[in-house]
């Protein structure tokens, strides 16, 4: 019973979801709720394992483990100081703007650098044409062209974007939505029990 | 109360007959129908990961991802967990227990689940540790989640960096600490930009559907050898649906 019940309740709340959902909307809505409800308390204790884990590192005098626990404690009371009115302005969303967006976005702009060093390292790893196919589509499709040649490379581009890389992404989201499919079927009827050890 | 629209009953007849068809296919491998599945490199890859942790001495790093259990990538973290499986039994069993990351709290649950019952089953149970699965960060901020996945790897140095789930163009920041500790590397996920992303990176690749496939690939039960066959099914469907529409549409054009 105690192997038997996980899978008893994922299958009668599965088919009673797709049964509100195609049924009785207000059954649907309700469950999806509750599923939103339980994904946040499981949020909650991944914040408390995220707390543990570097609470352990930090009493090791890690620097990094140290500062996320500060940064933690930080925002927690800011929040709270919003709540209870005690700031003018939105002290929490302010460090959020000041703080958090430019190293997010810091960190973004890294990105393009390591897409870069990626396209290099295949061609060292490999040396076939559909790597080289890969990599003269992307500069076709990324480089901007000036001159006679613009218009020329703006129909190549185009070419590219609206024909052959849209008949390809969306025969991948076809095969996904197949797989998609089937998977939540598994999972309707209980044979893939992702949430049962 | 019950309101049946049209397009309901569709959606309901569709789902039965795909699960009557998923019924009889399963019921004809059970009964011992033969299957050959494609070899895949990136399968194959991971049945040898655990084998290359326990040669090199340097831990696994496996990423589940930012998907949630209750939202529309419920089935590739579903996948992701089932790949999991095969990793932890293995690496636990040998004494080299995976790093485990993740960027949703459901995630991690059910990360730790699994953990643990890859080390009851290799009758460790007391070394479970919660803190080998690690929340990074929110899904909803997948750059602190690939700056956390970073700062794992660069402090683990694990020989083998294992990416499967839900990812985003954060994908790029993990798999470049992945090349700087010279890890092996294998991705599987079903995001086109993460796809797009993974390709120059690596040959152990899992793309869309095959990731979704890791059932068939790990476990093999008939169950999941008939969703594989299904879904060759319905796909040449999709493919005959498409060709007569489009010819639909010309000769329409044609004749105006």
């Amino acid at each position: 019973m105690k192997n038997g019940l996980p899978v008893l309740l994922a299958v009668v709340f599965g088919v009673l979801t797709l049964v509100g959902m195609l049924l009785v909307p207000p059954l649907g809505q309700m469950i999806l709720g509750w599923a939103s409800l339980l994904a946040a308390f499981a949020l909650l204790l991944g914040l408390g394992n995220l707390f543990l884990v570097h609470l352990k590192r930090a009493i090791r005098a890690n620097p990094y483990s140290l500062l996320l626990i500060l940064s933690m404690g930080i925002v927690f009371l800011a929040g709270t100081a919003d709540l209870l009115g005690l700031t003018e302005n939105d002290l929490s969303q302010q460090l959020f703007e000041w703080l958090q967006r430019p190293l997010e976005s810091a960190f973004s702009s890294l990105l393009a650098f390591f897409l870069v060093f990626a396209g290099f390292r295949l061609l060292q790893r490999r040396r076939d044409g559909w790597s080289v196919l890969f990599l003269v589509t992307v500069i076709v499709l990324l480089l901007p062209v000036p001159g006679a040649a613009a218009n020329l490379f703006t129909v190549l581009r185009n070419l590219i974007s609206d024909l052959f890389v849209t008949a390809g992404l969306r025969g991948l989201l076809i095969g996904i939505a197949l797989g998609t499919i089937t998977l939540s079927l598994r999972l309707l009827v209980g044979s893939e029990r992702p949430y049962s050890k | 109360m019950v309101q049946m629209e049209l397009s309901n009953l569709l959606i309901l007849l569709f789902i039965a007959l795909v699960g009557t068809g998923l019924f009889v296919l399963a019921r004809r491998v059970q009964k011992g129908a033969t299957v050959r599945l494609r070899p895949h490199i990136g399968y194959n890859a991971l049945q040898k990961q655990v084998g290359r942790a326990v040669e090199s001495g340097q831990r696994m790093h496996i990423s589940l991802g930012r998907g949630n259990l209750a939202s529309a990538a419920n089935a590739s973290s579903a996948a992701a967990l089932i790949m999991l499986d095969q990793l932890a039994e293995g690496s636990c069993a040998s004494s080299m227990p995976p790093t485990i990351t993740t960027g949703d709290g459901t995630m991690l649950l059910a990360g730790q689940d699994h953990l643990r019952e890859a080390f009851t089953q290799a009758r460790r149970a007391t070394e479970f540790q919660p803190g080998l699965v690690q929340l990074q960060a929110s899904e909803t901020f997948p750059i602190a989640y690939a700056a956390g996945v970073n700062h794992v790897i660069h402090r683990e140095t694990p020989g083998s960096n294992v990416l499967i789930g839900r990812f985003g163009a954060e994908i790029a920041l993990m798999t470049e600490a992945g090349e700087r500790e010279q890890a092996d590397q294998l991705i599987s996920t079903d995001d086109p930009t993460a796809l797009a992303i993974a390709y120059p990176v690596t040959t152990q690749l899992m793309i869309g559907e095959e990731h979704l496939a890791a059932g068939a690939y790990v476990q093999g039960k008939p169950a999941h050898i008939a969703s594989l066959q299904l879904q060759d099914f319905l796909r040449w469907l999709v493919a005959l649906a498409l060709l007569l529409a489009t010819f639909y549409s010309t000769i329409t054009a044609l004749v105006g």
